[in-house]
This record gives C-alpha cells, structure tokens and sequence, in this order.
C-alpha cells in the first residue's frame, strides 16, 4: 500500500512539475542606432564633439580611433556644437534648447534661453562669451559662459542658420532671404549687409576679420575679401542646383563644400573646385556639418550618422565606423 | 470465457438487418448530403480569437487601414537597376491590377507608380514642388530617371522601402478584403507572374492572402496522400487479418464514419481548414483502430463459437462496450476541451469532432458487428488459425511473437531497466517541452517547406528590403476630436515610437509608414529643404497648414492608409522581418517599455491603441493559446485520469494510464521543439487530441487483463502472457494502420505543417503504443494493483 502511495505521489508531482516548466525566454538588448549628425567640432588634434538628431552627441578623445555617446537627456535636435577647449563646450536646438558642459562631455547641464525659439548655431570664442542664433533672425548672448542668455539682435521673420567669429570682435550671422548680419563690436551692434541674392545661406566662416566665406541653398557659394563689403558668388563649376550645407577651409587655400551628396574642395583659395573622392557612396545623402585642426585632419558629418575623415585637406575621405 | 451478451447487444444483433438500413442507408445519405454542404475554406477571422482586444481593434480599423491581408509583390530586375521605362511600365500595370481588383482595398495599394507617391522638394524662397514619382508619365529620359532617383533616395518614406538601396527592385503593396475566394486570388497572382516576368524580371509575392492560395494549390495533392494512405490501410489490414473481410469491415466503418463526420460538419456549419485536415484524418483512422479491435474480437468469439456469427457479434459488442466506450470518451474529451480556446475555429472543432467521435462509438459499436455478422463468415483456414493463435500453446502470429518476447522483457529481468528507460525518457521530454515556442518559431511560413517559393521570395523580400519587412504591426490613434490625428501632439509620439524600434530592435524592424513620416518631410522641405527641419514640430498649427498643403496637392483618397477623411483616426504601419513568436515577444516587451516611458494617452484628443496587422493578429493568437494550451492538456489528462479512475474504481489506474499519455504528450512537444515547430492554432487541436488518442490501447490491455486474472487465478505472468498473445495484438493492429498511413503524409505532403503533424502524430501513437506494450505490462507486473485482480481472502 506504501508503494502504491508512494508511487502516486511521484506520479502527481511529475505532472504538477510537467506543467509549471514551460517557460518563455528573454529579449535580447539594444543596439545603438545612427542618427542624422548636423555638426562637429574639434579642439585639438584629439578631442572632438558631433551632434544630431534626439539630442545625440558623439566624442572622441583619440583623434576618432574611437567614438562614445554621451548623456544628454535631450529628445529634440541638437543643431550646433562648439567647445573652446577640451572640457568647455555648449550645444544648441529645437526647443529653445542650450546645454553645457565642463567636463568634456561627461555630464551635460541645460542652460536656459531667453528666447523660445529653435536655436540652430552657436559660437563661443572664450569660456565666458558666445552667441547663439535662430529663428526670427534672433542673436542671443552671453558674458557668463551661459548663465544668462540676453537677446541682442531679433530683426524679422527669418530663420538664421549660421554664426562664426573670427576673433571677438569682428562676427557673422547667416539665413534666410539672403540674410547676412555682421558685428565689428564684440555683438553690440549687428548690422545687415547686402549679399546681392534673397537665397538662403546655410553655412558661414569667418577666416579673419575681412575674408569670410558662405554656403547656400542653391549650389550657393559666397566668398568677401572685404569685411562684407562687397560678396562675390564663387564658381564652383558644379551644373547642378543643389543645396550647399556647409563651407569650411581648413586655411586661406583649402576650403571644402558640402552639400545634397555632393562636396568640392579647392586648393587655389576658392578659385577652381574639384569633386572630393569618396570610399563609400554618397550620391543620396546630405553633409551638413564640417571641422578641421591645425594638423591638417578634416571632419565631415551628415545624413544617417555619417562620419567622414579626410587627411588631405578635403580631396579624400574615408567613412568613419563607430 | 467472454460473459453473456447484453440484452442490447442481443437485441441489435436480431435486428441488424433494419438497423444496417438505418445506419448504412438513411443516416449515412443524409450525412452525405451535411457533407456536400461542408465548407472547405481558410476563414481568417474563424482563425482570431474573438473576444482579444486585437481584434476588436482589427474590426474597428481593418477596413480603413488593413494590415491583416496584406501583399508585398516584390518586383526585381536580375540585371542593371528598375530605372528605366519597360520595368517602370511593368510597375504601373502590375499595381493597377491590384488597384483594380475587385477584392483589392484600392486606396490602400501603395507603389511608387502611384499619383499618391510624390516627392516633395523645397527651393529657395520656400517653393515647395510635389508631384507624383511617376507620375502623370512614366520617366524616358536620362535626366527624369536621375531626377526620380534623388527623389526616391533621399526619401526616407521611399528609400529602402519600396525601392532598394541599389535601385534594383521595388515593392507593390497591396490590402485585400478576408474571406474572399483565395485559389482565384492566386489565379490572379500566378497571372501576374506569367504577364510581368521576362528574362530580366523576376516577381516574388509573400503576405497572408498569397499562402491561402498556395495552400490551396496544393489541394489536389492532399486529395492524392488521402487516396495513398486509405490504400495503405486497406493493405495493412489485408496483411493482418489474411481474409477480405478483415479489410473491408473497418474500411466501410472509417468511410462511413467520415462520411458522418464530415456530414456534422456540414450542418453544424463548420468550416474545415484545409491545413487541419490531418486531423478528420486522424478521426477517421480513429475510427478504423476502433472497428480493427471490434473485428478481431468478433473472430475470437467466432472461434469460441464455433462459427455462431451473431452470438460472436453479440457478445463482442458486450465484451468491448466499457473499454470502447471509456476510450471514445477520453477521446471526447481532447476534442471537447479546445472549446475553451477563444477562438471559433477551434470551438467549432471542438463540437464537431466531439459529436463525431460519439459517431465513432456508435458505428464501431454497433456497425461494426452488424457488418462483421452480416458478411459471410471467413474461410475454414483463417477460423483454424486464428484457433491456433488464441490458444496459449498453439501457433504464434508473428505479431504475437514480438509482443510476447517485449511482455517477457518487461516483467521479467528487465522490468527495472523498461521503467528506467521511459524515467529518463520524461526527464528528457520535460527538457526539451520547456523550450517548445508558441508562436512560429521559424521566419517564413511554417505552413510550407523551407525551400518553397512562397519561403524563399520572403527571404528575399527581407534581405532585398532593409527598411521593410516581410511582417508588419499597426499601433493605432482612437481621436476623439476632428483634426486630432493632425496634432504634434499625436504624431510626435509616432515618431518617437519609430526611432525606439529602430534602437531597440535593428536587426528586426525596418521602419514605419505613418503619417509622421509626411509631415517630417514637410516640414524639411518648406524650410528650404533644410534637413534640421525633419521632423514633427511643436506648433499646431504649423502641422495643420503643411497638412493643408499637400492635401490641396492631392486627389481625395491619397492619405487615407494613414487617417481618415476628417482626421479623428490615424496609425503607423511598422515593418518587421519575422513574425516568429521571438519576435513578437521583442515587439511585446518593448511596446510596453515604451509606453511605460510615453502615455498612451493624449489628454483631450484620444488615445494609442494596441495593436493591428499581421503580427498584431498573430499575438492575439499567441497569447490565447499560450493562456489555452496548458490548461487544454491538463484538462484531457485530468478528463482521462477521471474517467480511468472512475472505470477501474482506483486512483492508481488512473495514475498508471495517465503516465504513458503524460510522457506521449511531452514526447509531442519535445518533438515539435527538435523540429521547431510552435504550439499555433494549426497545433494545438492536434496535439489536444494526441493526449487523448492513446489511452484505448491501455484500455484494451486493463480490460483483457482483468478477464485474464480471474481466468488464471491471479497468475500475473500468464495473463500478461495471454494478453500480450490477443489485446496486444489488438493494440498492433490498431495502431499500425494508422500509423503507417500517417506516415505517408510525412513523405508526400508538399505542405510542411501537414507532414510534421502526420509525423508528430505517428510518433505519439507508436509511443503510445509501444507504452501498451512494454510499460503497461512492466507496471502492472512491478505494482501488482487490486484494480485489476483483488486476490481471495
């Protein structure tokens, strides 16, 4: 009678442990996607910083052997990066967003704006002074690395894309409608030149106090050797009318410009440009953002997270993978 | 000795002649007539359980937005790329067939050759340009080819969605209404193919409504493997029985029982799936076992009859009435308790295999002696042998040698060594059970062969399309507002629900088509196609004027596959690669993370809802089989070991012959895990009725015990012995016959599904029998148990 009770038992928890067995199995864990990069910028021949799309911001501290992601917190677009040096750097986007950092990128603090707008660049040339620009052709400032931002110029409905000093006092500001807004005071006073063209400029750079260079929608490049004085369109040879995104030199000779799956570089200061040379097909993406260090190395962001390198003053690139 | 027949069986016997009018004749035509009315269809919505929150939402949006009937018509060029005018004529006619089929959703067909399908592009001075990709024209030139590809490229709506990164194939999308006629459906694709393909162009087809048609392509086949598998039958009896009538007695009862089967169906309006068709199968071989055990007991009575044809048949029919009618019932009872899937399909089987197999009883328990005692009796010969074989001394049928020499085994010096082995076997099973998916397990449709057409153009479509897939979800917005669905405020969480896939599942998802995708491209592009732009911006009424925008450039009917008319509703349509159960756990897991960190709710205009398409469906599915399948199984074992318990008056009968169907049932899904196959509605039912199918062979084995202990006075080892000479045989003979012929499903199905349950169901039923065999006998030898012989005081 034991065994048979005995044998009963086992039989029922057998059964019991059959049915409480099925069990399902865990997902896996996520990878980091790709998205869109509209600026970088490098301090050094080390340490630099891209930004994009849902508050992505990409660094590198061994001249782009390797990439990281740091926090942010941010969802919206991050338009525009710059940093003065290794630790101090802010970025800028959708939704009156400013954030900073000291620490190169470790921990990220958010500044607040006093204007309500999508702020699309930003320029720094100390740890204490900078602008940030964007919609309603708004310029705002700062004395104290960001504490507090005051509208220095809000002049009318257009959207300003780009903003580069050459030195503290002497400034540009591009947009839309042709806009060109210059400053020789530091940003006391902003004042509008005559680009000749109602198209609009995405890209500015200020080589010195008279030459400074800008892209546009268009396949337009712009080049003063004046201060603003007078702008002169470039001929970049290229028939086809796309939006140009980005002008950079590297120095007064060598200068690249990117745009809808296209970019030229020039050797002669703007005077002939070439097709850069590509390892990998850019027919069908947008560049957007560009920096380059005193040694000579070029960097290229764009569409889809794209990272290019270029060692040669922008006539070869290299796609970076991270 | 065989007790006196009952006065029923006696009473049946006088008036077989009537009854075999009745049952033969009257009820089997009007039967006929149930099965001439039976429909033979894959009914989609049969297939969804009714009452999941999926599917309601399925009916409130599957009519406006599709998902569930969707064709991905891949169309390919082997050489150069799809730019130029033969291929792109070739699109257009290809999607205006499908825009003007009658069972086609046109509004929901999407291609590039449509007027819908339009890039947009911005220009200095904020000029936005949008016209159709194609559109009023085919392209010609050089420069319009070029033009269309940065159109199509820097879109990411079309890029890499219904056109390639390498430009070397597009994708026609197409939604068609359920229920319709599936083999003209595939008439009209197979047509596409022989119109459209040439030396350069290949077409490649996938979607819900293109397997119905394959499965039903293969119609003819299964009509040919049911042909085959009754020829085996009729063969294997023949073999076994050695007279004619041994043939034809359980082949007229399994005939005429699936006539009756069929025939319940038919009335009772139940649609039979072609892919269940193993499973009438099953019953009707069910059916042939029954009668094959009546038959051989009718010739043992006849023997000890000396040739007296209705005493035999009376007292056959007396003799096997309990353990006929216990195993009809356990029977019952599998195919009873898929009544409590929430699924009408399964509920429909459910009653009507139950009522069938109540058929079952009364055919084999009745018509089956009527037959066997109105055929003339067999030959001299056959009654002196079957004398022979009865007889413990006497000959041995070859059958009766293996069974005596396994019985011999069992109980003897490897009675420890048979219990050990089926212990490990259960430790085993349990192993591999607990890793059995529900849900398919493998990309694809398991339905069909690895190597398919129909499996490898989904392969192809996944790897040819990276922001597409073969599979798709829906999450849906219920507004409760005009324009809501116009909102940043819903969009942006559309959006951002997108980029969340995107992380948390690469290497699966694709991308989505939703409303969020226009507006963001809008959004780009009326800033002067500045790419910081894309995306879906705060202002109300900057996403209502772009809106306004492209809807003036537009026929009415371009948005509705992503809102309707007055804007209330919208959704996104999510690509996926797979629909495996994996994925759709993936696809679960981070729905709710994501809505964990999102509200589902937009305050004052509506709420997400989950969940459409395809995969939606296929969770509903999934979860109400895995919330079934458990408590489906458990209740057969419990169902059986009642009644076993109840039939032997002993808890430990019950406990013995649960075992083996314990161990059958984890051989089944330790079986299905080893040929990946998943628990699905297509599984379930049969495996429910895999549990229950086994235990008449224990049956027989108890009951002839019984007789045999009172006969031998408690000698244990010498009725087993005689068991194992007349009831094992039984089992054999029962077991054989539909075991083989399931086989043959194995090997000539073109339906993969089909061949992997005739095999998954040959296997159950050898185990089965072979624990009637060898581990009935070595248990009732080790335990010894009162249920079967209580010894004098």
């Amino acid at each position: 009678m034991k065994r048979k009770i005995i044998f009963s038992v086992f039989a029922f928890l057998l059964v019991a442990f059959t049915f409480s067995s099925l069990l399902y199995a865990e997902p896996g864990s996520p990878t980091r996607l790709k998205d869109n990069l509209f600026s970088i910028d490098f301090v050094n021949e080390t340490h630099g910083w891209a930004v994009g799309y849902w508050g992505t911001v990409l660094a590198t501290r061994d001249g782009g052997e390797t990439w990281v992601y740091q926090e942010t917190g941010k969802e919206k677009v991050l338009a525009s990066v710059d940093f003065v040096d290794e630790n101090n750097g802010w970025a800028v986007g959708y939704g009156h967003t400013i954030i900073h950092t000291d620490d190169g990128g470790k921990t990220w603090s958010e500044q607040k704006s006093c204007e309500d707008i999508f702020l699309t660049g930003v320029c720094f040339v100390d740890t204490k002074k900078g602008w940030a620009i964007g919609e309603w052709g708004t310029i705002i400032h700062t004395e104290n690395g960001g504490q507090d931002w005051k509208v220095q110029i809000a002049t009318e409905d257009a959207i300003l894309y780009d903003i580069d000093f050459a030195d503290p006092m002497h400034g540009w500001a591009v947009g839309e409608f042709g806009m060109i807004l210059a400053t020789v005071d530091g940003g006391k006073t902003w004042n509008k030149q005559d680009s000749g063209v109602e198209n609009v400029f995405f890209s500015c750079q200020a080589l010195d106090s008279q030459n400074v260079w800008l892209a546009g929608i268009d396949s337009l490049v712009l080049h003063t050797g004046d201060g603003g004085a007078t702008w002169e369109k470039a001929d970049t040879g290229i028939k086809k009318v796309i939006p140009f995104y980005e002008v950079h030199f590297c120095n007064s000779n060598n200068g690249i410009v990117a745009g809808q799956g296209v970019v030229l570089y020039t050797e002669d200061g703007g005077t002939t440009w070439q097709p850069s040379l590509f390892d990998a097909n850019i027919d069908y993406i947008w560049l957007y953002g560009m920096a380059s260090t005193t040694g000579g190395t070029a960097w290229m962001v764009g569409e889809r997270g794209s990272v290019f390198k270029s060692t040669d003053n922008g006539k070869g690139w290299q796609a970076i993978q991270y | 000795m065989t007790p006196e027949a009952p006065l029923w069986a006696k009473t049946a016997i006088r008036f077989r002649w009537p009854l075999f009018g009745l049952i033969g004749v009257v009820l089997t035509g009007l039967f006929l007539y149930g099965m001439s009315i039976m429909s033979v269809n894959v009914i989609l919505e049969d297939m969804f359980p009714f009452g999941h929150p999926f599917i309601k939402l399925h009916k409130e949006f599957g009519s406006q937005f599709g998902g569930a009937s969707t064709v991905l018509i891949e169309a390919k060029v082997k050489e150069g790329d799809i730019f130029n005018t033969k291929f792109l004529e070739k699109v257009k006619g290809i999607t205006d067939a499908i825009v003007y089929h009658d069972d086609a959703y046109s509004l929901l067909t999407a291609s590039i050759s449509q007027r819908k399908s339009k890039y947009i592009r911005g220009y200095s001075g904020g000029r936005v340009e949008m016209d159709g990709l194609m559109w009023p024209r085919i392209p010609s030139t050089p420069e319009e080819f070029k033009f269309m590809k940065e159109n199509i490229f820097t879109n990411p709506m079309y890029a890499n969605v219904l056109v390639n990164g390498e430009g070397t194939a597009t994708l026609i999308i197409g939604e068609f209404k359920e229920g319709i006629n599936y083999s003209n459906l595939f008439k009209f694709f197979t047509e596409l193919k022989e119109k459209y393909e040439d030396d350069n162009t290949s077409l490649h087809m996938i979607g819900k409504p293109v397997l119905l048609g394959w499965i039903y392509n293969y119609w003819p086949q299964m009509i040919g493997i049911f042909v085959v598998s009754i020829g085996i039958m009729m063969v294997l009896l023949l073999i076994f029985f050695r007279i004619w009538q041994g043939m034809v007695i359980p082949i007229v009862t399994a005939l005429v029982s699936a006539v009756w089967g069929l025939g319940i169906m038919g009335f009772v309006g139940v649609n039979l799936s072609p892919l269940l068709f193993v499973l009438p199968f099953l019953v009707g071989a069910r059916a042939l076992g029954q009668s094959v055990q009546m038959t051989q007991r009718y010739y043992e009575e006849l023997d000890t009859w000396k040739g007296d044809r209705p005493e035999a048949a009376s007292r056959a029919m007396g003799a096997l009435l309990v353990p006929g009618f216990s195993s009809v019932l356990t029977d019952m009872a599998g195919f009873s308790v898929c009544y409590l899937a929430k699924i009408l399909l399964m509920q429909q089987l459910a009653i009507s295999l139950t009522i069938w197999m109540l058929a079952i009883f009364v055919l084999t328990g009745i018509f089956t002696p009527i037959l066997c005692c109105i055929l003339p009796s067999p030959k001299e010969k056959f009654m002196k042998t079957v004398h022979e074989e009865h007889d413990v001394a006497g000959k041995r049928h070859i059958v009766d040698g293996v069974n005596l020499w396994l019985t011999e085994k069992a109980i003897g010096r490897g009675n420890w060594a048979v219990i050990g082995f089926f212990a490990l076997l259960y430790v085993f099973s349990i192993w591999q059970t607990a890793q059995v998916a529900v849900g398919d397990p493998t990309p694809g449709s398991p339905i069909l062969w690895p190597d398919s057409v129909y499996n490898a153009d989904y392969a192809d479509i996944n790897r040819t399309f990276k922001g597409a897939g073969a599979d798709n979800y829906m999450v849906f917005f219920r507004g409760c507002e005009e324009f809501a669905a116009k909102s940043p405020k819903v969009l942006q969480p559309f959006e951002r629900l997108d980029r969340f896939m995107r992380v948390q599942m690469p290497d699966l998802y694709g991308g989505a088509s939703c409303l969020s995708g226009v507006v963001a491209k809008l959004n780009k592009e009326m800033h002067d196609g500045c790419p910081l732009w894309q995306f879906i911006p705060d202002e109300e009424g900057l996403c209502n004027s772009m809106l306004f925008l492209f809807q003036s450039k537009s026929v009415p009917g371009d948005l509705d596959r992503f809102a309707d008319p007055k804007f209330y509703n919208t959704n996104t349509l999510m690509f996926f690669k797979d629909h495996t159960e994996k994925t759709i756990d993936q696809i679960r897991t981070n729905m709710k993370k994501f809505f964990d960190i999102y509200p589902q709710t937009v305050e004052g205009l509506g709420e997400y809802l989950l969940a459409g398409g395809v995969i939606g469906m296929e969770t509903a599915v999934n979860e109400e089989i895995a919330a079934t399948h458990r408590n489906v199984d458990a209740y057969v074992l419990i169902a059986v070991f009642i009644m076993c318990a109840i039939s032997y008056r002993s808890l430990l009968a019950g406990f013995i012959l649960c075992i083996p169907l314990l161990l059958a049932t984890l051989i089944t899904f330790a079986y299905m895990n080893f040929a990946n196959i998943g628990i699905t509605i297509n599984t379930l039912p049969v495996s429910a009725v895999g549990v229950g199918i086994g235990v008449n062979f224990g049956l027989y084995i108890f009951s002839r015990m019984r007789e045999e202990m009172k006969l031998n006075e408690g000698n244990w080892a010498k009725s087993l012995e005689v068991t194992a000479r007349t009831a094992s045989k039984g089992v054999v003979f029962t077991a054989l016959p539909m075991v083989l012929p399931l086989l043959a499903w194995y090997y000539m199905s073109g339906l993969k599904f089909q061949a992997q349950m005739g095999l998954l169901l040959a296997v159950l039923l050898s185990f089965n029998m072979l624990a009637a065999l060898i581990l009935h006998p070595a248990m009732l030898y080790r335990l010894k148990p009162k249920f079967i012989y209580k010894p004098p005081k």
